[in-house]
């Protein structure tokens, strides 16, 4: 019983930065554009959060400054492949090994520092509760902000305009551009957003869920988010349960150490990848016809034509 | 209501590209509760018209004069402020969203969208305009008629009062081309303007109250009254020569000397792309020198029934047989003696960095070699040949068919399979894109291949064209051949209700 809740527990903990990654990419996606580099943009938030929070000792300050890191990488990626009309495949990937740079060299001083990061803050009353206590209300603040961040972006997303336009640049620009609405505008505005959200789950990897920072701590969480998002197929509801899922797969490994079962590390490790090819296998191109009509355009002609 | 003056005047429009001279002079009038039918070819200018009155283009010369009063439009957002609506041909709607919120994206409002006080909203308007539309349905189910009521409910939703259709029935069943007429009757009614683009000269006797011809650019005719012309004047009008009544010699009736059918299939059926069943216990057989003509709303089979008599897709059950030679791949296809004009010749038959010449022979046949390499001389020589001998006028040989418009392309496509020297011919929307002159000599061609003994199988969506062409029409209906008519009992009615379901 306590293994199921510990490894539950650490899911929701360990899935949140994938959660708030995920969410992000699903923005970015709807709009039409796929951000590899939200692995890049995660590490960018991590390390942005994790100085920033040595710097001021406000975790707070540091999530601004994670949101803000995250968002500005996924803003060049935005003018890249919107303005520009490069490759977003290239672009992403080569902002995200960008990222991985720039982390490992401005992040060097921040190993081993001591920061001021969220402290476990438990749920008045609900906390108390058989299981879903501990599962969900003895986390973080940030933790706890991510149970906001689904619906909010879901209600963006279906009940208000700029979610209706984001939804229409994935699904039939040229429709915008006829009522007058600037197209790249909206694409890079969503792009934006979406590696705030990365940034954000960066900086809850770095100054709540490890409270450490080191070279490439995002460790493939950015890609599993990208991958989460095309089967979640696009809905938000299902990357926070997918997120979650995930989080469970890498926290089975520490939960069954704890109990000194001999497992090997690296197979442990595999798990939350193995996950995804399976997940992928049973799905296969099913998904991919449930995908935002502009982004389908980029998966089947991959390279822009001219 | 009354008004002293039209709700539109064209004055003098002209408008080049570079040499190009795309509108020369053009004007007309629309009144209010007047239906105005824009009538050309391909390239006579009429898209470039209504892209000047809709603010795409500016025009080099000449002015608009909405409502009594001069008018600038230096954009379709100052269209629309004027009332001046637009329904395009290729539907702008986005198919994953409801109607709903395809009509949110046309209104402007707050940053919530409210959509239950839109669909109250777009209820009460579909009712005073006589649109019948659901509100909470996806677009992407509906099906063409209904996108096109959704698109002219929007546009009369945004305000306007002139409502432009760009060739709105060539894409429509019989059926729905009805139900689009009594929408316009109903705008008519209720004192809007129309100006409706078509080159069906039924459709203008049908629907307009007054027209204008264009052709090269000008306006041959400005503001007739249709009933006072006669279809040949019409059609010289636009052409620019007259052109005679298609003839059809009658068919063979059976076959030489017990020879196979040049296609048969038995007991078909297919899976789609999607993976429903798109084709149900199909059997048809095309005799050599019978053409079949295939009736049917987009989408109800015929492109996999093509795909499956050619072999380019593989049935789950049945056979497929040509020439008496059973087909399994469309290498066996080609080797039994097929030729095929595809329904999207853009993705399927051409390659868009080739020139004209290149595609002569890409047509599955043996390349006439030289050495190792390709002899081009000989190559060159038939392509000349074939043109001329078709008379399509194809583009020049050493033109890139990226370069080429949609008329031109099938033009290089039926050229190519029409040359061959095949048994069997599947066409797929021959005259999609063609003006009037290539249509009929499409047609005459066609009839051609049959008379020379070749089994030939028409898919078309213009009942008019099997009509006039087809020995025998089958109509299919949700992936089955719902009927066959034979040309005694062709007509309208029944095709078009075996079309949709129905009984003949």
């Amino acid at each position: 019983m306590s293994l199921v809740v510990d490894v539950l527990s650490g899911g929701v903990s360990g899935g949140t930065s994938i959660m708030y990654a995920g969410v992000g990419e699903t923005v970015s996606e709807r709009a039409g554009v796929i951000n590899l580099g939200t692995e890049g943009s995660m590490l960018v938030g991590a390390l942005g959060a994790y100085a920033a929070g040595v710097e001021t000792g406000n975790p707070w300050i540091g999530v601004l400054a994670g949101a803000t890191a995250g968002g500005a990488l996924a803003l060049v990626h935005g003018y890249l492949v919107v303005r520009r009309g490069a490759s977003q495949f290239a672009s992403g990937l080569s902002l995200l090994f960008l990222a991985l740079g720039l982390t490992s060299l401005f992040g060097a001083p921040y190993v081993g520092q001591p920061v001021v990061g969220f402290d476990t803050w438990e749920v008045p009353l609900l906390s108390d509760l058989p299981v879903l206590g501990p599962v969900l209300f003895q986390h973080d603040p940030l933790l706890y902000l991510g149970y906001l961040v689904v619906p909010l972006v879901w209600v963006v997303l279906f009940k208000t305009r700029v979610g209706l336009l984001g939804r229409t640049a994935g699904e039939r620009a040229d429709s915008l551009t006829v009522h007058g609405y600037s197209v790249h505008a909206i694409r890079i505005g969503a792009v934006t957003a979406g590696g705030v959200l990365a940034g954000m789950g960066g900086a809850h990897l770095a100054t709540a869920y490890a409270n450490a920072w080191f070279e490439n701590m995002v460790a493939g969480r950015g890609f599993i988010a990208v991958a989460l998002v095309i089967f979640a197929t696009w809905s938000p509801w299902r990357v926070l349960g997918g997120a979650y899922l995930f989080g469970c797969a890498i926290a089975l490994g520490p939960a069954l150490q704890a109990r000194a079962f001999e497992i090997n590390q690296f197979l442990l490790d595999a798990v939350p990848f193995v996950l995804t090819l399976a997940v992928l296998t049973i799905l296969g191109k099913r998904t991919l016809s449930a995908s935002p009509a502009e982004l389908k355009r980029v998966f089947e002609n991959a390279p822009p034509s001219g | 209501m009354t008004l002293c003056h039209p709700l539109l005047e064209v004055l003098g429009l002209t408008k080049s590209f570079g040499e190009i001279k795309a509108a020369t002079d053009v004007s007309l009038e629309v009144w209010p509760g007047e239906v105005h039918a824009l009538v050309g070819e391909n390239g006579a200018g009429k898209s470039t018209l209504l892209k000047m009155i809709y603010g795409v283009y500016h025009p080099d010369a000449g002015q608009l004069v909405f409502d009594g009063h001069e008018a600038v439009v230096a954009s379709p957002s100052d269209a629309r402020r004027l009332g001046i609506g637009m329904v395009f041909q290729d539907l702008r709607l986005v198919p994953a969203l409801t109607v709903a919120e395809n009509i949110a994206l046309a209104i402007p409002g707050g940053v919530r969208l409210r959509l239950g006080a839109l669909r109250a909203r777009i209820d009460e308007a579909s009712e005073r305009f006589g649109l019948a539309v659901d509100s909470r349905a996806w677009v992407g189910h509906l099906s063409i008629g209904e996108r096109q009521r959704v698109e002219i409910l929007k546009v009369l939703m945004t305000g306007a009062r002139l409502v432009i259709l760009d060739e709105p029935t060539s894409v429509l069943a019989p059926q729905e081309v009805e139900a689009l007429f009594r929408v316009v009757e109903h705008l008519r009614s209720q004192d809007f303007g129309v100006v409706i683009v078509t080159h069906k000269l039924d459709e203008v006797r049908t629907i307009a109250d007054r027209a204008t011809v264009l052709r090269g650019g000008r306006a041959v005719l400005s503001n007739i009254v249709p009933s006072q012309h006669s279809d040949a004047e019409l059609v010289e009008a636009m052409v620019g020569r007259s052109v005679a009544d298609l003839q059809r010699p009658p068919a063979r009736t059976s076959e030489p000397n017990g020879a196979a059918p040049a296609l048969e299939l038995a007991g078909i059926e297919c899976a789609s792309d999607g993976g429903h069943l798109a084709l149900k216990a199909i059997k048809l057989a095309v005799r050599s020198g019978e053409l079949v003509g295939i009736a049917g709303v987009a989408g109800s089979g015929q492109r996999e029934l093509c795909e499956v008599a050619l072999g380019l897709r593989r049935p789950r059950a049945g056979t497929v047989r040509i020439n008496g030679t059973q087909v399994r791949s469309a290498a066996a296809a080609l080797a039994a003696g097929a030729a095929s004009v595809p329904e999207d010749p853009v993705a399927d038959a051409v390659v868009s960095r080739l020139d004209v010449t290149g595609h002569m022979i890409l047509n599955g046949r043996p390349l006439p070699a030289r050495r190792l390499g390709i002899d081009w001389r000989k190559v060159r020589e038939t392509t000349a040949d074939a043109d001329q001998r078709l008379g399509l006028r194809m583009a020049a040989p050493h033109r890139r068919v990226s370069e080429l418009s949609g008329g031109n392309i099938q033009r290089v496509v039926l050229t190519r399979e029409l040359s061959l020297d095949a048994t069997l011919v599947v066409a797929a929307y021959p005259s999609r894109g063609l003006d009037i002159a290539n249509v009929r000599r499409t047609q005459e061609i066609l009839l051609e291949r049959r008379d020379a003994g070749a089994g030939v199988l028409v898919v078309s969506e213009d009942l008019d064209e099997l009509m006039g062409l087809a020995d025998r029409i089958l109509v299919m209906h949700d992936g089955a051949i719902s009927g066959e008519v034979l040309p005694a009992a062709f007509d309208r009615q029944s095709i078009g209700s075996l079309m949709t379901g129905g009984a003949a």
